[in-house]
């Protein structure tokens, strides 16, 4: 029996349409599991990595959102030996699958990356100077453990302008912390369609007052990140 | 509003973020989380891009020499 590769969970009964095809042009089709349908391609092992297989994976979970329904995407390369198996998994896993799917309906991500102009020109990730006198290495030590903390510190408080913006406009926020070489935090937020203008607006209204940053919007994407 | 200042679909930009939401969040099943090829992890994958950003790799201690 072959495997299948799995893309997206939906609601029970939702299908993709005819011809739909995911990674390796193989066709999409569904498999309902109590309350349940699962998006999957027949595929004999996990995919191999490359972007084109990546992004053949997203326009599956793209074309499984309508204005209607808003599924639940699943990360790539999730293959399972058999569809048993999958039967298996989703029935342990589905009360925590069908709340999921309750929270995103209506909704989409939006990703918030929010970079300073200046990144630190030493940052926390740096290296310490070596062959510096025992003193020298721990002020290292300490400068760096300040710089960290004070990276942090600064990415916590943009989040919190942002969701204070942006919290009547939003269901759930995701955030974590960026390295300083990547940034200060990303975030994600969850907004329902009708408010995706006003969500906008909000966040436009707090990057003004940020001269210093850039915040990078991305999306609406798919719900990756409010999938539990 | 400058553009300059909320920069929407930078490629660049959505590309990391399209990178990031496939390859490291959504819905797990199958308890086997793709993380490495060949004994290859995946943020050591060159392609035509790297397969994951350098923030999550660090969130994970995948970078060599990192985290140990």
């Amino acid at each position: 029996m072959s495997g299948v590769l799995l893309y997206c969970i939906a609601p029970a009964g939702f299908a993709p349409q005819n011809m739909l095809e995911g990674v390796g042009r193989a066709r999409v089709r569904a498999i309902d599991v109590d309350g349940l349908t699962a998006w999957v391609t027949t595929a004999d092992r996990a995919p191999d990595v490359h972007i084109d297989a990546v992004r053949a994976h997203h326009a599956v979970v793209e074309a499984s959102i309508t204005d209607d329904v808003t599924t639940l995407p699943v990360r790539f390369g999730q293959w399972l030996e058999s569809e048993n198996v999958l039967r298996t998994r989703l029935l342990a896993s589905r009360a925590e699958h069908q709340k999921a799917l309750g929270l995103v309906q209506g909704a989409l991500e939006f990703g918030v990356r929010v970079i300073p102009l200046e990144m630190a020109a030493q940052s926390a990730g740096g290296h310490l100077e070596t062959g510096s006198s025992g003193r020298e290495y721990m002020g290292q030590l300490v400068t760096r453990a300040n710089e960290k903390r004070a990276h942090a510190r600064r990415g916590e408080e943009i989040a919190a302008e942002l969701r204070s913006a942006v919290g009547t406009h939003m269901v759930q926020e995701r955030s974590e912390p960026l390295d300083p070489d990547a940034g200060l935090v990303s975030i994600a937020h969850l907004v329902r369609r009708p408010d995706f203008t006003a969500y906008k607006a909000a966040l436009q209204t707090v990057s003004s007052r940020h001269a210093d940053t850039r915040f990078h919007l991305s999306g609406p994407w798919p719900p990756y990140s409010f999938t539990t | 509003m400058s553009d300059d200042i909320l920069q929407v679909g930078t490629s660049d930009v959505t590309l990391i973020e399209l990178v990031n939401r496939v390859l490291d969040r959504g819905v797990i099943v199958s308890g086997d989380i793709l993380i490495s090829v060949a004994g290859i992890d995946l943020v050591y994958l060159g392609l035509e891009l790297c397969l994951t950003s350098i923030e999550t790799a660090r969130q994970r201690n995948l970078m060599k020499g990192e985290g140990s």
